[in-house]
């Protein structure tokens, strides 16, 4: 499934509120928020680790199948790419 | 030229300078500025504007720029109050972001603008149902995280005049917070932000998830840019202690009678 998962080039500014991530691009004034789960998955783009490794790593801590969970980190990846956070490579 | 009246004014924490030709008009201008504090402090040139009679037009420069000319006073008039909020905007030292607020004893709620307007409506609304004004244009937040009142004269439509039961003008009417019978909030930390929508049915007012406000305030801010840091900072420290709330609207009193029996 591709190559490492990496964070934009951008300096993105993060804040919790409520329990909620908000996320803030200030190169596009683009304010993304993200809920606890996406959170998760934001939290662990690190620049090392491609998709498999990063749904492997949450079905680990919270002890589920890798298979139920990929199509909602692939989903999430996919916001966060659309939304300039993330760069995915080959 | 022979200037009949020179007043300053500090609008947020802006100087403004306006030479007036005519005293009537400097009179007029007296009042439509009257919530603001005058001073005798300097103002650059980019921020004095003067209002000349000419033969056919009364006509507003900023400094020695002919800016625009109207055949009548008020039709510069209004052009002037556009001219100085754009001046005030642009040189605010705080973060602002494009809202009304209003205040009630310690309740100060915001309303971010909505795409197609109608906040400056549901302000007077909220002034004629009993709330004090902070503004209809800027919600102006220092950097303690309290807001700066800046209680520009509200500009009235026709229609929202007839759905307020005010007279109306030719084209805008400006009114004062004193012509709505209404006081200039003291302004403190906000309370609520409250995002408006419109609608086909009912009024409603429901609460939303507080990082709401972060979105709200920030992509409505005039002046981010300048200060990102400062601007997510603030915007999330606030979104952490107000209550945030969707509003679909309806009638601007009936929905200023909600907000106020609600949140006021």
């Amino acid at each position: 499934m591709g190559g490492p998962i990496r964070r934009s080039k951008s300096s993105i500014l993060e804040a919790e509120v409520d329990g909620d991530l908000s996320l803030y691009n200030p190169d596009s004034s683009q304010v993304t928020v993200l809920n606890s789960s996406a959170s998760e998955i934001w939290k662990l783009i690190d620049g090392s680790m491609t998709l498999t490794e990063i749904v492997n790593r949450l079905a680990e801590s919270y002890e589920v199948n890798p298979d139920t969970i990929v199509d909602e980190v692939q989903q999430t990846v996919s916001s966060l790419t659309e939304a300039g956070l993330v760069e995915t490579t080959d | 030229m022979v200037w009949a009246t020179d007043q300053s004014w500090v609008l947020i924490d802006t100087t403004v300078r306006v030479l007036t030709q005519s005293a009537e008009v400097g009179s007029k201008l007296d009042h439509l500025l009257e919530s603001f504090q005058q001073t005798t402090g300097f103002a650059d040139e980019s921020r004095t504007f003067r209002i000349a009679a000419e033969p056919d037009a009364t006509a507003v420069y900023q400094n020695d720029d002919r800016l625009a000319s109207y055949q009548s006073e008020d039709g510069a008039l209004k052009y002037l109050m556009v001219e100085v909020n754009r001046a005030a905007i642009r040189q605010s030292p705080w973060f602002a972001v494009h809202a009304g607020v209003v205040q009630h004893g310690e309740s100060i709620i915001a309303f971010p603008a909505v795409s197609d307007g109608g906040k400056t409506t549901l302000t007077s609304a909220c002034l004629l149902r009993g709330f004090e004004y902070l503004t209809d244009e800027a919600l102006v937040i220092d950097d303690s995280g309290s807001v700066v009142p800046y209680p520009r004269p509200l500009a009235l439509s026709p229609w929202s005049c007839e759905k307020l039961g005010l007279e109306p003008g030719q084209g805008e009417r400006l009114y004062t917070p004193r012509d709505l019978d209404a006081d200039i909030g003291t302004g403190g930390p906000p309370t609520d932000v409250v995002i408006p929508t419109y609608g086909t049915g009912d009024m409603v007012l429901e609460k939303l998830a507080r990082s709401a406000a972060v979105e709200a305030l920030l992509t409505r801010s005039f002046n981010h840019y300048k200060n990102a840091e400062r601007a997510f900072r603030l915007s999330t420290e606030l979104a952490r202690r107000v209550n945030v709330w969707h509003l679909v609207l309806g009638d601007p009193l009936e929905t200023a009678s909600l907000l106020y029996d609600r949140l006021g």
